[in-house]
């Protein structure tokens, strides 16, 4: 692990979606750069990785069809010294007081899960840590958040704005959306302000609907909610399509993947495997294994597998980082090989909200504040989509468990004049029938069975069921907030002795509106679409809460952001706009955790358009 | 019970043919897989039922198609002795997975021996085709399938 003959320009934690995009960035302008990946590593990218635990995309696969719960976890083994949550470990939080009884590392976290959970509502969403990060199970979603979203404060009089705009991140979209091959159409795309440049094209064209989708569509046209549309738009989709040709004079190479001026990115089309989440078996869907790929090729990168970030080093005036900490280890569960230091020039840490909330705090511990945490803000605002789903049964056949997983969605009620009083949210079309809210089709198959049914009247029943089955899903809107936050546990760590997260999570009234507004949606978009409403207790029901007397079950999203949001002044946040400590001149902090508001959009894409921002502040700092 | 009474009695409980559920040319070897599961000592199932559910099969196998669903919705599907049994081979078939004995399948208490039998068993699981659909996670579709309505599998 001596890496003494190489001067580093940049060290980065962590090997995930805003790693890679760094990296790549980075190492295509000639710097050198080093990846601490705390997981196991990418299977076919590296070689001497001795790991046995190192999978391949079918082996991830044959894992999630014989896993019982298909989670979004289910292809992934579960790493002691690295752990990650999962959504099976969701449950209500009876007694925050009793003691946390986690010993023993291992079979703690078989028993309760990795997250200390404090409630009183526990986080519901998870993430992956492994060469890729939870990029293996993203949905593909990539929408561009609205311009009202970076200016919340300002136009709404609620939380903060953020120190950029739509406009100072538009360019970066661009390279985002061809770095990971979005299809979508430009036109559709063209609401709540957002603008595209002259002449711009999505690198292939929008995702076919479903047969869901077009009957929603027809059915909820004209049809309004609290002063909204309820129009069904294409979803903009990191998943392959059908390429379209570049706009009259783009050079051939000026984004990496256009040849003879069409876009090709080399893989193959979607195919419908109704799988984004947890895996596409074909990568169709893009992952940050692409880009990792494409940073390694250029002999610039190095990276170290299973290599744990334990701190981050500051110089004696605590101004600038003089290295990263980290332990090592052999195999999943086994004992720590050792302990290093990686140095560079800068220091970027991409290594997941949570994740890099708790490695600020764990450092630098003779102040008890932690790295870059002058304004007290690293680890607070831990912020979700947290989501409400509605289920029935369509009055005619609408044939889910076809097509990716979610091809259309409803955007109206993403902005409004209500966000002064009421979160808002988008709806995303589920392709799935109720595989999520309902375990379909394994839960009504039993149920159809166990009453009695076989041979042709089962075939006739599921038939008539499983064709008719729909849900969608609420993405509410979450603002700042102190009382939600993750701080490193004083008594429970994972295997190497670092601690766990423990969480402070909660809903304040504002999202308890939105919950209430998505309820009422429901309704009204059933009602448009005369489909029978079968909502009720979900399978995934720890979410739970009351308001005004009526229970809601909100479900993870998987979008965490907020823990070292980026802001005007070192007294409001932990970085400026280019993802910069306040604190420390050589330390950048990147990911969903830089957003200060959490806006509606599904959050992949803006944080790969920040990683490219902050990417080119970088270099620019080098130069 | 021989594998071929296991494929027979198969055909009278999930409403498809013998022949569609072990082909003559048969790649998959799903009914071996599932039959397979009928001696796993784990699956610990009381040798009285098995031998019951052997005997009343070969009771009934003989009836003309016309009467089959209702000799065996007296014979098997009411008699609770047996019942359950039958309910897991229908499982099998349509889900591919083995519902431990001891508990309610729905039931998600633990530990318990719930387990799916294979990956090729989880990609033949009837109910996917039943539906119009392919099994999560694997499709032999085309790029763009989903826009168009397929055609349902007919029932005899």
């Amino acid at each position: 692990m001596d890496n003494s003959t190489v001067i580093y320009d940049v060290v980065i934690v962590g090997g995930g979606w805003a790693g890679s995009i760094l990296a790549n960035k980075l190492a295509q302008a000639n710097k050198k750069v080093l990846i601490l990946e705390a997981g196991i590593g990418i299977d076919g990218l590296t070689t001497g990785d001795s790991n046995q635990e190192t999978g391949n995309r079918g082996e991830f696969m044959d894992e999630f069809f014989m896993a019982m719960a298909k989670t979004p976890e289910s292809p992934y083994v579960q790493n002691y010294n690295a752990p990650r949550p999962s959504v099976l470990d969701i449950q209500p939080i009876t007694n925050p007081d009793a003691p946390d009884n986690c010993g023993d590392p291992v079979a703690s976290i078989k028993s309760k899960g990795y997250f200390i959970q404090k409630g009183p509502i526990p986080f519901g969403s998870t993430y992956e840590r492994r060469g890729g990060g939870t990029s293996w199970h993203w949905l593909g979603t990539s929408l561009r958040l609205l311009p009202n979203d970076f200016k919340m404060k300002s136009t709404y009089g609620v939380a903060v704005d953020w120190p950029i705009t739509y406009n100072d991140l538009s360019a970066y979209y661009d390279q985002a959306e061809y770095e990971i091959g979005v299809s979508a159409d430009v036109n559709e795309q063209k609401i709540h302000g957002i603008t595209f440049s002259d002449g711009y094209v999505y690198p292939m064209a929008k995702i076919p609907p479903s047969v869901l989708d077009l009957a929603m569509e027809s059915k909820l046209a004209g049809v309004t909610f609290d002063g909204c549309d309820l129009n069904v738009t294409g979803t903009p989709a990191g998943r392959n399509g059908v390429p379209n040709q570049m706009k009259e004079g783009t050079p051939d190479g000026f984004y990496p993947y256009v040849k003879d001026g069409f876009y090709d990115n080399g893989r193959r089309q979607c195919q419908g495997n109704t799988n984004c989440t947890p895996i596409c078996p074909i990568q169709a869907k893009y992952d940050a294994t692409i880009t990792m790929s494409k940073a390694l090729m250029t002999g610039n990168v190095d990276i170290k597998y299973q290599a744990v970030a334990s701190a981050v080093l500051l110089d004696s005036a605590n101004k600038e980082v003089t290295g990263i900490e980290y332990k090592t280890y052999d195999v999943v569960n086994g004992p720590c090989t050792g302990t290093f230091t990686a140095t560079g020039t800068k220091y970027i840490i991409a290594a997941h909200a949570i994740e890099a909330a708790k490695l600020l705090l764990m450092s630098n511990k003779q102040l008890l504040a932690g790295v870059a945490n002058v304004s007290g803000q690293v680890g607070k605002n831990l912020m979700d989509h947290p989501m409400y789903l509605g289920w029935g049964f369509m009055p005619e056949n609408s044939y889910p468990f076809r097509g990716p997983l979610s091809t259309s969605g409803i955007e109206g009620p993403r902005d409004g004049s209500f966000r002064n009083q009421r979160a808002s949210f988008r709806i995303e079309i589920g392709n799935e029938g109720w595989n999520w809210p309902a375990g379909a089709p394994y839960t009504q198959t039993i149920d159809m069975v166990g009453s009695g049914l076989f041979g042709s009247a089962l075939r006739t029943q599921i038939q008539k069921d499983f064709t008719r089955q729909f849900r969608i899903g609420f993405l509410i809107e979450q603002l700042p907030d102190d009382n939600c936050y993750i701080v490193p546990s004083k008594t429970c760590s994972d295997n190497l002795g670092i601690p766990r997260p423990e969480i402070h999570y909660s809903f304040d009234q504002y999202t308890q509106e939105g919950f209430k507004a998505a309820a009422a949606a429901t309704d009204t978009i059933f009602n448009a679409l005369g489909a029978e409403n079968k909502t009720g207790i979900p399978v995934g029901s720890g979410g739970v809460f009351q308001y005004e007397g009526v229970n809601y079950y909100s479900q993870g999203a998987g979008h965490v952001m907020g823990t070292h949001r980026m802001g005007f002044t070192p007294a409001d946040s932990v970085t400026d706009g280019d993802m910069k400590s306040w604190d420390h001149d050589n330390l950048y902090v990147v990911g969903c955790g830089s957003f200060p508001t959490t806006a509606t959009a599904n959050p992949t894409l803006t944080m790969t358009a920040l990683a490219y921002k902050a990417a080119d502040a970088i270099l620019k700092s080098l130069s | 019970m021989t594998l071929e009474e296991f494929v027979s009695l198969s055909a009278a409980l999930t409403g498809y043919a013998a022949d569609v559920l072990k082909p003559t040319f048969d790649t998959q070897l799903v009914s071996e897989q599932l039959y397979a599961e009928l001696s796993n000592a784990d699956n610990k199932i009381p040798a009285a039922q098995l031998d019951e559910l052997t005997d009343v099969w070969a009771s009934i196998a003989s009836t003309p198609a016309a009467d089959m669903e209702n000799i065996v919705n007296e014979k098997i599907m009411q008699n609770k002795d047996i019942a359950r049994l039958a309910q897991n081979i229908i499982y099998m078939w349509f889900l591919g997975i083995w519902y431990d004995l001891a508990k309610d399948p729905s039931s998600f208490s633990t530990p318990n021996n719930d387990h799916v039998v294979s990956p090729i068993v989880y990609k033949n699981g009837l109910v996917w085709g039943e539906m119009g659909a392919h099994p999560m996670g694997f499709s032999t579709g085309n790029f763009g399938y989903w826009q168009i309505a397929p055609t349902l599998p007919p029932i005899s």
